[in-house]
C-alpha cells in the first residue's frame, strides 16, 4: 500500500473513500502530490470506485481543478466511476461557473454518494 | 524562498486613509504567490470583508500571479514579478506585472465550451473574470489590474 501525503484512504464497501489532508489545495508542490496520489489510486491500485469527500477543503486553485479532471479521464477510461460530495459553497461555485459541475458527479454528503454508486 | 523579494507597506494617500498598501518583487518560482496572499489574507479579515468574498479575491490573486510566474516569467530567475495590493473596506485591488512578452486575453479559448469542458487547463483568467469587479490587462498583456468592490 502506497503512503500518501496529501490525501487520507479508507474503504466502505467496494468504494475508495478519499479525504485531504490540505484545508487550502494551493501550492503547487503539494497539488503535484495531489495528483500523483490520485493517479496512483486508478493506474497503480487499479480502484473502480472513488470517492472524493471534500469534507474540510476551503479553497482550491484552477491547477488543482486540473488534477481532478485528469482524475476523472482516467476513471473514466479505466471504466470506473468517480463521484465527489461534501463540497462547500465557494467551490461548487467555482465548478458551476466553469460548468465542471455537468461532467463530475456531484453529491451533498458521502452517505448519499456511497449509495449512488 | 522570500529571501530576495522586497516587501514595503507605501504611506496612504489622503484618499485612502486607512487602507493597507503592500509593493513587492516576487521571484519567478513556484510558491512565491504565498508572499502576497498571506498579508492580503490576514488584512481581508482586518478590513472587514466577508468569506465569500475573501475566497474570491484569493482566487483570483492567486491565479493572476502563478500565470505572471509560470506563462509570464516562464519561471526565469532572471525575471521578477511585480505586484501591488491595496485593500480598503469598500475596495480591494490586486496590479501584477510580469516581464513577459504578454498575452492577448480574447485569444484564450472559452473553457466552458463543450470541446473544452474536460481540458485539464486553461481556467485561470475565467475564474479571474467571474469572481471579481472589474480586471482590465494593458495593451502588451504583461499586466492586469483587478478589482473587488464590496456589495
Amino acid at each position: 500500500m502506497p503512503t500518501h501525503q496529501r490525501i487520507d484512504v479508507s474503504k466502505v464497501g467496494d468504494v475508495t473513500v478519499v479525504r485531504f489532508n490540505d484545508r487550502k489545495i494551493l501550492d503547487e508542490a503539494k497539488i503535484i502530490e495531489f495528483g500523483t496520489e490520485l493517479f496512483g489510486l486508478v493506474d497503480l491500485d487499479n480502484r473502480k470506485s472513488i470517492l472524493l469527500n471534500f469534507d474540510g477543503v476551503e479553497f482550491l486553485s484552477s491547477a488543482a481543478l486540473g488534477k481532478l479532471i485528469t482524475l476523472d479521464r482516467k476513471v473514466k477510461s479505466h471504466k470506473g466511476r468517480l463521484k465527489m460530495s461534501n463540497i462547500r459553497r465557494e467551490i461548487y461555485d467555482v465548478f458551476q461557473v466553469t460548468k465542471l459541475n455537468k461532467v463530475f458527479d456531484i453529491h451533498d454528503g458521502e452517505a448519499e454518494a456511497i449509495s449512488a454508486f | 524562498m522570500a529571501q530576495n523579494s522586497s516587501v514595503h507597506a507605501a504611506n496612504p494617500s489622503p484618499d485612502d486613509v486607512g487602507a493597507w498598501r503592500l509593493a513587492v518583487h516576487l521571484p519567478s518560482e513556484r510558491g512565491a504567490s504565498r508572499i502576497v496572499t498571506e498579508g492580503l489574507l490576514e488584512q481581508l479579515g482586518v478590513h472587514g470583508w466577508e468569506s465569500s468574498d475573501v475566497f474570491s479575491i484569493h482566487l483570483a490573486a492567486e491565479e493572476a500571479i502563478v500565470n505572471a510566474i509560470v506563462h509570464g516569467n516562464k519561471l526565469d530567475p532572471h525575471k521578477q514579478v511585480y505586484v501591488e495590493c491595496l485593500v480598503s473596506p469598500e475596495l480591494v485591488r490586486v496590479e501584477i506585472t510580469d516581464e513577459g512578452a504578454g498575452f492577448d486575453p480574447a485569444q484564450v479559448p472559452d473553457c466552458t465550451s463543450d470541446e473544452r469542458l474536460d481540458v485539464p487547463s486553461g481556467r485561470g483568467v475565467m475564474l479571474m473574470r467571474t469572481f471579481m469587479t472589474r480586471i482590465e490587462y494593458n495593451e502588451k498583456g504583461n499586466r492586469v489590474l483587478m478589482e473587488k468592490r464590496k456589495g
